[in-house]
């Protein structure tokens, strides 16, 4: 069977048409993926923002608690040494001093700080203690929790870990931002 | 054979029809008007997302300004606003249009939801950024007078 010229151009037009939609529909979704993008990019910079102001917060807290905090008798020392049963009484002790100053009163009615527990990190071992998310405001999801940990090879120092958390979860990942000090005493 | 020859060559040579033209050019000029519509879209879209950038970057001059002013002094910067200026209190060139509000809660440190006095020891900072009145970023933060 014979196909002459003119034949075989038929449907050319309409490829021409599938083609032009194509690169509208691409070029129109690429734009619209650009902006989201942008976008998303803002309000992660907003997030981490507020999640570093929160984490920041938590470490403002703990140095005002601890600043009140006054040792049991029993762990004072008046001849300028410090035991590494000293440390770890006083650890004991302050962990008992913040859950008398936190359960009930800053944190909610369905949160508390739990007991003391051994950890195990990066090869690190030693004690710690968590107190639960603390919002900084009422109106905005902004909020910090902090750690307490000593470290069995490092006993007379105390690390304070504070997470600041910000953004609506389904929405955005939270964004966590870690500070960390170490305070003698 | 000749005059076949001639006849298909006549028939491929006989192009678009001005109906043909006429959608062609619908179709396309729909395509881009489309586009445009979106591309005005996303040119706000992506202006709303350079505002929150100022807008993060002006809460947080504001939190640097205040780590510099001692805690007895922050409830008197309540309700303070700043035109668009840096953590100096030096206005930022090409951020004229916005606007920085600055609140200090006393709040009790064991309840942050409770407000106090003028003697707290614990101060709720949030800072408030607007563009053309209307808000653009609120950051809070916490300061206590250890």
């Amino acid at each position: 069977m014979k196909v002459n010229k003119a034949n075989s151009r038929r449907g050319f037009s309409s490829i021409m048409a599938v083609i032009f939609v194509a690169l509208f529909s691409m070029l129109a979704i690429s734009f619209t993926a650009i902006s989201g993008i942008n976008i998303q990019v803002s309000k992660n910079h907003r997030d981490m923002s507020a999640a570093q102001a929160a984490s920041e917060s938590g470490l403002e807290f703990i140095h005002y608690l601890i600043n009140d905090y006054i040792a049991n008798g029993a762990d004072k020392t008046f001849d300028n040494t410090v035991s590494d049963d000293d440390a770890v009484n006083t650890f004991n002790d302050l962990a008992s001093y913040l859950q008398d100053k936190l359960n009930g009163n800053l944190l909610s009615s369905y949160q508390s700080i739990g007991n003391v527990v051994s950890f195990s990190e990066n090869g690190s071992t030693g004690l710690e203690l968590l107190i639960p998310e603390v919002s900084v405001t009422s109106s905005q999801q902004v909020n910090f929790s902090l750690k307490f940990r000593q470290y069995n090879n490092d006993l007379k120092s105390l690390e304070v870990i504070s997470t600041g958390r910000a953004g609506q979860s389904h929405e955005t990942a939270l964004s966590i931002m870690n500070k960390k000090a170490k305070m003698l005493r | 054979m000749k005059p076949v020859k001639n006849k298909i060559l006549r028939q491929s040579n006989k192009g678009f029809t001005l109906i043909e033209v006429m959608f062609s050019i619908l179709i396309v000029g729909l395509g881009i008007a489309a586009l445009m519509l979106l591309l005005g879209s996303c040119t706000l879209v992506n202006a709303y997302g350079n505002h929150l950038s100022d807008g993060v970057f002006l809460c947080e001059q504001i939190r640097s300004l205040t780590d510099e002013q001692t805690f007895d002094n922050l409830l008197n910067l309540n309700g303070q606003t700043f035109n668009a200026v840096d953590s100096s209190g030096n206005p930022v060139p090409g951020l004229e249009a916005y606007q920085q509000t600055l609140q200090a809660q006393a709040v009790n440190p064991d309840d942050f939801t409770v407000y106090v006095g003028p003697d707290a020891e614990a101060v709720v900072l949030t800072t408030i950024v607007t563009y053309a009145g209307k808000e653009i970023n609120r950051m809070s933060w916490l300061r206590t007078a250890r």
